[in-house]
């Protein structure tokens, strides 16, 4: 079917126009009415109106036609654009809902009756010439309930002007005579639109033909069943077509990725080979060849497998972009003023992590607007200037850096220390103990960040041990630097990507297993004689600290050795603790490329993917925070969870 | 040339040898056929689960097919084969005894699995097709696979109970 072919080409863009009419509107209510911005408004609700007429979406394509109407006095010269920004920005909203409904069930659901009803009123209606046509639609034979279908496109067609006359009459059409064509004499203001609203669905074919005896205006507007598959004759669609970019599914590049992987185990195998050759008496210099011929090989992989991942890569401006929305509407709330900076918006991440850190970076902008900026009163006694300032910025500097920062009033950590001997997370000496940096670390402490009492209080509200989670969760660190009364700066260290991590292969059991390093803290030999058992439990001290030792072995119940002399333990942190993975022996280090385990296994307890090693076999990849929780679990190590 | 036999609808067959008998893959989810190859284990992992392994850079789980059936394991040999199935977008391999022949059946032939009342297997039929003197059971993989993926589920319930959780 076409429209599903469609579908994903028009959502696609859909969500490219209502960003830019997003960020256009907030422009416009900042800075006033300006000829290019609104024309560029103007073409996108156009665009998306074409697109979503083609498709059959009539609520999309009418709204989107009222706000053209509207933006069209707009740039006819009307200068008081009074509360349209709110209008507009809630059409767009309304137009995200429709997006996501056609995405989710095929079917527009949510009314836009309301918010037509308030563009007309804003315009001041009926100010628009009306003009005559002659409209002839023709329903497709298998067209289910023509009659009620007929009366349904009349009312659509009533909404863009005066129906004058049908045939057949209303009448016979509600006594169900009804053939396949209707043809209405009616008054429109727009005779252009008419073809892209009536037409898809049951609507084989819509005709528009200007009722005025003047012959050049003559021209017909035919949207037949072969032009439906076309999204829009609009320039911009074709330019866009010939722009040089293709969309590709994720899950493709990942399989390329796979095969890209196999060129390697291939090159080392050749490699293997080659020195088979040398060492078995063969000719030393087609050895010789040989690996030369691998070396290549293993270049050629290694930049393909760098291209494939630059293709995965999206800046970052498709999550920034978001935030001047956002932060206008939670300010607004608030009672705050605030402007957004944005700053390294053509940095690019890997689409996952993208996809992954918009949760964190809502939750601190909103933290950021909610308790740290204060109110623009306050903030003049200080000496601020009303507005607060909330920075967004992206560098790159060994991996991606993400800043969220604000001017506002800071974390108290005084207040911060209170709470926590309120709450009786630490003692009252403990607290006090505390250095400035170590206290400002409390608000990650989940009994802390998830008092809702402490919002107010700390200047940093709640959840912040879920944002830092969710950071760690695509293998990055959330830092926190503070000034009371000057403001607050989270600093987020990701990775370029996620489909290639650092892993330190460790042998265990008899299998492979791969850690990433970025959990890896060291690695430490501990003789038997230092291992203290508590219960099923052994720790050992580690330089004046107790570290919990977990079994590899055990939680993952492979065969397990008889307790050597020494203890061979990968240190690894979860969260703020560490923990010593007691492994067999540690292999080697170095990149390998992340593969999801096939989804009929469900989740592995404790294992985050596969990856694929030198020699081709499989190799698991732990996730030593899952890992440990699973030890705990088993051995209720209370203090350890 | 018999007539009847071209119009008669059809059923394409991989048949398999398990212990003594035969089993038949619908061909339209058998992606390829490979020899047994080195499975890395996954730990926790129900025992028919065999492990994982890598199907041209792609992590697929195997699954031993006699241990589902609860028949008695055997020593794997040179025509041990494991058949890469594709369900849903989801390609697992199944290891069986040997890969015998791939051949049509007339739907005529096929009798419900009711019919072989008594068996262990027969949650796991879709079907019995009667060919030459003998009888193949045809799998119901949507259970093979589905059910695999339940029980596996449940066997990791423990672990997983309440996500992410505080501990006790």
């Amino acid at each position: 079917m076409h429209l599903a072919k469609l579908l994903p080409t028009f959502l696609a863009e859909a969500d490219e126009h209502l960003q830019a009419l997003e960020e256009g509107v907030l422009r416009l209510e900042r800075e006033g009415v300006e000829a290019d911005l609104v024309r560029d408004l103007f073409r996108r609700a156009h665009t998306l109106k074409g697109s979503a007429g083609a498709l059959g979406f009539r609520r999309m394509a009418e709204l989107t036609h009222r706000m053209e109407e509207v933006l069209d006095v707009l740039r006819r010269g009307r200068q008081d654009p009074e509360g349209l920004a709110d209008l507009l920005l809630a059409c767009v909203d309304a137009l995200r809902t429709l997006r996501q409904e056609v995405a989710e069930a095929g079917e527009e659901r949510t009314e836009v009756e309301d918010l037509v009803r308030r563009l007309e009123a804003w315009q001041g209606r009926p100010t628009e010439m009306l003009h005559p046509v002659e409209v002839r639609i023709r329903m497709r034979e298998d067209c289910p309930m023509r009659a009620a279908r007929a009366l349904a496109l009349l009312q659509l067609l009533r909404r863009e002007g005066e129906v004058e006359q049908v045939v057949p009459s209303e009448e016979e059409i509600r006594r169900g005579n009804v053939d396949l064509e209707l043809i209405c004499r009616a008054r429109v203001r727009e005779p252009e639109a008419l073809v892209q609203l009536l037409s898809g669905g049951d609507v084989e074919s819509v005709r528009v033909l200007p009722a005025s005896d003047a012959p050049r205006d003559e021209r017909w507007l035919d949207l037949g069943p072969q032009a439906r598959g076309k999204l829009s004759d609009d320039p911009e669609a074709t330019r866009r077509a010939a722009l040089r970019t293709v969309r590709v599914d994720v899950e493709r590049l990942d399989r390329i990725m796979n095969l890209v992987g196999e060129l390697v185990v291939d090159r080392i195998r050749f490699q293997q080979i080659a020195h088979r050759l040398r060492s078995g008496g063969g000719d030393p210099a087609l050895a010789e060849e040989l690996l030369d011929a691998s070396a290549h090989l293993g270049r050629v992989a290694r930049d393909l497998q760098a291209q494939v991942l630059k293709t995965r890569m999206l800046p970052i401006e498709h999550l920034f972009s978001r935030f001047p929305r956002y932060v206008r509407d939670l300010a607004r709330r608030a009672g705050k003023e605030v402007e957004v900076v944005l700053e390294g918006q053509d940095v690019e991440l890997d689409r996952s992590i993208l996809e992954q850190l918009g949760g964190p970076l809502m939750h601190l902008v909103r933290n950021a607007v909610d308790h740290g900026i204060e109110p623009p009163e306050e903030r003049e006694r200080l000496g601020k200037p009303r507005p607060g300032r909330l920075r967004l910025a992206a560098y790159q500097e060994d991996g991606i850096v993400v800043v969220v920062e604000d001017d506002g009033r800071g974390i108290d950590t005084d207040r911060v220390r209170r709470r926590a001997v309120e709450l009786r997370i630490l003692s009252p000496e403990a607290a006090s103990r505390l250095s400035e940096r170590e206290a400002v670390e409390l608000i990650f402490h989940p009994g802390l960040s998830t008092a809702s009492a402490v919002t107010d209080v700390s200047g940093r509200g709640v959840g912040m041990d879920a944002v830092r989670a969710g950071v760690q969760a695509v293998g990055g660190s959330l830092e926190v630097e503070t000034g009371w009364g000057k403001g607050t700066r989270f600093v987020l260290r990701l990775p370029l990507t996620l489909a290639i991590v650092r892993a330190l292969t460790v042998a265990c059991g008899g299998e492979r297993y791969a850690i990433p390093l970025s959990s890896v803290h060291e690695i430490v030999e501990v003789p038997a004689s230092r291992v203290h058992r508590v219960g099923s439990c052994r720790t050992t001290v580690l330089r004046g600290s107790v570290l919990p030792l977990v079994s590899v072995h055990e939680i993952l119940e492979l065969p397990v050795p008889p307790d050597p002399d020494r203890l061979l333990c990968v240190v690894v942190g979860v969260g703020r603790r560490r923990v010593g993975l007691w492994v067999d022996g540690v292999v080697g280090e170095g990149e390998v490329v992340v593969k999801p385990l096939g989804s009929s296994l469900g989740e592995v307890p404790g294992v985050s993917g596969a990856t694929i090693l030198g020699d081709g076999r499989v190799a698991l990849i732990l996730d030593p925070v899952r890992l440990v929780r699973l030890a705990v679990r088993e051995e209720e190590l209370a203090h350890v969870g | 040339m018999d007539r009847k036999a071209s119009i008669e609808p059809e059923q394409h067959l991989v048949v398999v040898r398990l212990d003594q008998e035969r089993y038949g893959f619908a061909i339209e989810h058998v992606h390829e056929i490979i020899r047994m190859q080195e499975v890395t284990r996954i730990p926790r992992a129900p025992a028919f689960v065999e492990g994982v392994i890598n199907l041209r850079g792609q992590v697929i789980p195997v699954l031993d097919l006699r241990r589902r059936f609860g028949l008695p394991a055997e020593e794997r040999d040179g025509s041990t084969r494991i058949v890469v199935v594709e369900m849903h977008g989801n390609r697992v391999g199944v290891v069986v005894d040997a890969v015998l022949e791939v051949l049509r059946v007339p739907e005529s032939s096929v009798v419900p699995p009711e019919d072989l009342l008594g068996s262990s297997q027969v949650a796991f039929l879709r079907g019995i097709a009667k060919h030459g003197d003998g009888l193949i059971l045809l799998l119901d993989l949507q259970r093979v696979l589905e059910v695999a993926e339940q029980q596996a589920l449940r066997e990791f319930q423990p672990a997983l109970g309440g996500g992410d959780g505080a501990p006790r």
